[in-house]
């Protein structure tokens, strides 16, 4: 086994909490990996945009994703359950996966936002998710025009 | 959420907690791959970030089909030398739309949510045996098909609808069907009204339907067209409506740079004449339509 495996990073989250993990797991995000492979990487990581709760969290992803042992399946079968989360924890997950540029839970989590998304009107998108709308009335009348083959 | 000048921090709402207008255009990009496109279109009238994740070459690049470049070079109304300045979600406006092929007797368009090929060929297009003798069959104008025309059989001992397409399709899985009406019909104060006057033969034997591939890929079926005392004994009736008769699939894999589809319905017993049905058209549509979206 090569010392490689065992090789550890230390994150230290915005709110100065810090996790260790496997260099090996850790390396799915690519922000850090660039970090490794650059021989930037200090001790410990800082990671300012990523809070305790949620950096907790990526990294249970990041260790079951990292796993050799278990079958794409039995994965399949984590990211079901991982993402029965509150909406606004899903949000933070996903700018923390934008940021750590984190493909794999990037993926996992857009694709549950796009099922709940569906099907939804806009007036109702706009309430649940409490967007601002910053358009004018010109401007949203254009957005509305805009795309009428998509609707033919 | 600490003290540093995250994203958050700045434009956040102030009950704790982001929303999702605080989610950076990339993000947003990336649940839109997620989504069909009229999802997309629609949600582009939130805000800023939508609207500009809404128009991202990304996404739309991602719900073409990979042969697209090829769409646009064969299909006329389109512009080969301006695709270079057309962004993606414009060329997947103008691919989901129909567009007419030798002479207008096929069209090709991409589902629109899906983004999957799709092909549509008339009549017109066919072999269809007799068709030159107006005691037999007949070309009717129509409002009710994509196609101008329908072709009529009064009747006939031999009947065969047979043709044959060749078309760059996106690799992917086909089915191939017919489209026919078993009567005349014509439109009376805007109500589609049908005469089974020729209407005769169809329960006696089946037809057969065939497809095959140039690649050896082959299908077919048999179905009695008309009611057959079963079905009458069973409710269900054949008369009076559009169906569209399923004959097969056929797969095109990844290395067809073009596939070559011949079909066919015939029932050739000239013991029996057979008559009274409108044929329009024959569909090739992926499989499972609406069914395949990404995920989980």
């Amino acid at each position: 086994m090569s010392s490689s495996e065992e090789r550890k990073l230390i994150l230290k989250s915005s709110d100065n909490e810090e996790f260790v993990v496997k260099e090996s797991s850790a390396v799915q995000c690519l922000t850090i990996k660039n970090l490794v492979e650059d021989r930037c990487v200090s001790d410990p990581i800082p990671l300012a945009n990523v809070d305790s709760k949620i950096l907790a969290l990526v990294i249970e992803f990041m260790e079951k994703h990292a796993e050799t042992t278990l079958s794409n399946s039995e994965k399949k079968e984590f990211d079901v359950e991982f993402v029965k989360k509150p909406f606004d924890d899903l949000l933070e997950l996903i700018l923390a996966a934008n940021y750590l540029d984190f493909r794999e839970l990037m993926d996992v989590l857009c694709n549950t936002c796009a099922k709940q998304m569906e099907n939804w009107s806009v007036e109702e998108v706009r309430e649940k998710f409490n967007i601002q709308n910053d358009y004018t009335v010109e401007e949203e009348k254009a957005a509305r025009a805009e795309n009428p083959w998509a609707f033919e | 959420m600490g003290a540093s000048l995250s994203l958050l921090a700045e434009n956040g709402s102030g009950n704790g907690g982001p929303s999702l207008g605080d989610i950076p255009e990339s993000c947003v990009a990336c649940v839109f791959l997620y989504l069909t496109p009229p999802e997309i279109c629609n949600l582009a009238r939130l805000n800023w970030a939508f609207r500009g994740a809404a128009s991202s070459d990304a996404v739309w690049e991602a719900k073409l089909p990979s042969n697209y470049h090829n769409l646009l070079d064969i299909l006329p109304h389109t512009d080969g030398d301006t695709h270079h300045k057309l962004s993606k979600k414009a060329i997947f406006a103008i691919l989901s739309r129909p567009h007419p092929l030798d002479d207008g007797n096929k069209e090709v368009w991409l589902d629109r949510f899906s983004g999957r090929v799709c092909m549509s060929i008339s009549a017109k297009a066919m072999a269809i045996t007799g068709i030159e003798d107006r005691r037999y069959w007949n070309w009717v104008p129509t409002e009710e098909s994509r196609f101008p025309v329908i072709a009529y059989l009064q009747q006939i001992w031999w009947f065969e609808v047979a043709g044959v397409v060749k078309f760059p399709l996106n690799p992917d899985i086909y089915t191939l069907s017919f489209r026919i009406h078993l009567g005349k019909f014509s439109k009376r104060l805007g109500r589609h009204v049908c005469k089974f006057e020729h209407t005769h033969g169809w329960g006696i034997k089946p037809v057969r339907f065939e497809l095959s591939t140039s690649d050896g890929q082959q299908a077919s079926t048999e179905c009695f067209l008309d009611d057959t005392e079963q079905d009458v004994a069973n409710g269900s009736h054949k008369r009076g409506c559009w169906i569209d008769i399923k004959v097969g699939e056929f797969t095109v894999s990844e290395s067809d740079p073009e596939t070559e589809v011949r079909f066919s319905m015939k029932q050739i017993d000239c013991t029996h004449s057979k008559g009274g049905l409108c044929v329009d058209s024959v569909s090739i549509i992926p499989s499972n339509l609406r069914e395949r979206r990404r995920g989980f």
